[in-house]
């Protein structure tokens, strides 16, 4: 990944954007210090209820700086640029925001991830804290012919994040808590799609650390590159053929609010010719890992049990 | 040479250290072609933490030098690295004496306990193209060395030179862990990254134990 240009030189960029988002938001969040890795928590844990813990690498954002807040994550751990947080450090941060119920350590599927966030359990449990970890798993052309817990993740995250928030919220144990999450992430499909000005295309499925595109498409209307990822997504969702899908447009560095708008509303065309229903819809920057113009595109099918805990939810300068 | 004493290996550290910082731009190079770019300058991240670690505290015994350079390493890289070579030096540290010194199978058994460590940790095997590559043979080498003969200059030499075979073999291997499995037969040609990062610390462990040999302790 290509890092910032606005930046200091002799200081930790990242640690920076925490010191800017706490003076956006005065009062909101703390943090844990660490000389390697970058922490935020909601500065008042109010109810008695299953923590969430999100993390992952480093980045542009708003993943995963941003998601700690009513409805998202309690906490957040991230490491430095493209490179998974210490296990010690989500295990001090579960540590610190647990109340006794036990907290859930959401995660994309990666191996660095994996490997903290399995560490960091084990630091749990030999203290007697109770944890679960969910990885998710949701980018469709990662890891080509292998089983989907093979799988990379995109932003099927923020899916699991928020029902799993909701849940939590509402008194679930960190067990169902943990079911929800798995729920989400198995009905979650993602799939990236990004434009190549050179070969005036459009790429499917290329993987960001430059992993060739899974298929390709000569440059087209933005309906009919829908109409295809729609189908690529919806089969993979086939047995949930009768639920409600909900859509997310996470836009890249160089889509434009526009354009996140137009993909859209494509999406929203292709759906209502499949004559599914259509859920929660967002189109935002969430996760910019491409450096490019085009998008990743999340559907989640969701049953009648996660559609209660799908709602809008609002970030301080996004929604999801 | 017989015994192995706290100074020395941490001058073994040290080197080694010093060697990884020196190679990053390579480690870099090489994952970014075929692994997600960050493995040289979490190697570098990790092994400065470490070097500074080891230049402004004393230790006194093997077990708590060695276990304190293991939880630097997982703190202080991150990522798939930090875990895998914290648990290298980590996993079979109940192996190593608390004592000043430390012989020829007392340091097999560490090494060989942290590879099966990593093995489990990472639910890898050799063969995959990942720094198990290297390490395994390191071992293997080691501990052919350790059952002839209980010299600790022979037998980090012989771990060096394994270490170095076994990271030539994983050029010829398809990667089928970590990122870099997304990259298929693109990763067949090039080494592994990890294994070479690997193999730098055993070669700096043989060439820095044959500057210790003979001098005074």
């Amino acid at each position: 990944m290509e890092e910032l240009i606005f930046k200091n030189e002799n200081q930790r960029c990242l640690d920076e954007v925490l010191r800017g988002i706490m003076a956006a938001q005065p009062g909101k969040f703390r943090r844990m210090e660490d000389e390697f890795s970058y922490t935020l928590l909601k500065k008042i844990l109010r109810d008695d209820k299953v923590r969430i813990l999100v993390s992952g690498g480093g980045g542009r954002g708003p993943f995963f700086e941003g998601l700690v807040g009513e409805g998202m994550a309690d906490a957040m751990v991230s490491g430095e640029f493209d490179c998974a947080p210490n296990a010690y450090m989500i295990y001090r941060t579960a540590k610190e925001i647990d109340c006794g119920k036990g907290v859930l350590l959401l995660t994309n599927n990666y191996m660095g991830d994996y490997l903290n966030n399995d560490m960091a359990q084990e630091l749990l449990e030999a203290e007697g804290i109770s944890s679960r970890v969910c990885y998710a798993s949701d980018d469709v052309y990662s890891a080509g012919g292998e089983p989907k817990e093979c799988r990379g993740g995109l932003c099927g995250i923020s899916f699991m994040m928020k029902t799993a928030s909701a849940a939590a919220k509402a008194g679930a144990s960190l067990e169902e808590v943990y079911k929800i999450a798995e729920k989400a992430n198995r009905r979650t499909r993602s799939l990236s799609l990004l434009y190549n000005r050179e070969e005036n295309q459009i790429e499917f499925g290329r993987g960001f650390s430059g992993e060739r595109a899974a298929e390709y498409m000569a440059y087209c209307d933005t309906d009919i590159i829908a109409e295809k990822a729609a189908e690529v997504l919806l089969k993979e969702l086939e047995k949930y053929e009768s639920d409600t899908v909900h859509v997310m447009i996470n836009r890249m560095l160089y889509m434009s609010y526009a354009e996140g708008y137009i993909m859209l509303n494509a999406f929203r065309k292709a759906l209502e010719k499949r004559k599914r229903s259509i859920g929660i819809c967002t189109a935002g920057n969430y996760l910019d890992v491409y450096h490019a113009n085009g998008c990743i595109v999340s559907l989640i099918a969701a049953d009648e049990e996660l559609g209660k805990y799908m709602k809008y939810v609002n970030g301080f300068d996004f929604a999801i | 040479m017989k015994k192995i004493y706290v100074k020395e290996m941490r001058r073994l550290l040290l080197c080694a250290a010093d060697k990884i910082i020196e190679k990053e731009p390579y480690l870099t190079e090489l994952d970014m072609a075929i692994g997600d770019g960050d493995h040289g300058t979490g190697m570098k991240r990790g092994f400065t933490a470490l070097k500074k670690m080891l230049e402004c505290e004393e230790f006194r015994e093997m077990d708590t030098l060695c276990k304190a350079v293991g939880v630097e390493l997982l703190k202080s890289m991150g990522g798939a690295s930090g875990v895998i070579f914290g648990t290298m030096f980590l996993g079979g540290i109940r192996y190593l004496p608390h004592e000043p010194y430390a012989d020829c199978s007392q340091l097999v058994q560490w090494l060989s306990e942290g590879e099966a460590s990593v093995e489990r940790r990472g639910k890898t095997k050799p063969g995959q193209k990942t720094m198990l590559d290297a390490l395994m043979p390191a071992v293997t080498a080691m501990g052919r060395s350790c059952r002839s003969s209980d010299d600790i200059v022979r037998m980090l030499q012989a771990g060096s030179e394994g270490a170095i075979q076994g990271m030539e073999e994983s050029k010829g291997m398809r990667s089928r862990a970590g990122r870099s499995k997304n990259f298929r037969e693109e990763t067949i040609g090039l080494p592994d990254p990890g294994a070479v990062s690997t193999s730098l610390i055993f070669e700096a462990f043989a060439e820095e134990i044959k500057k210790c040999e003979g001098k005074e302790r």
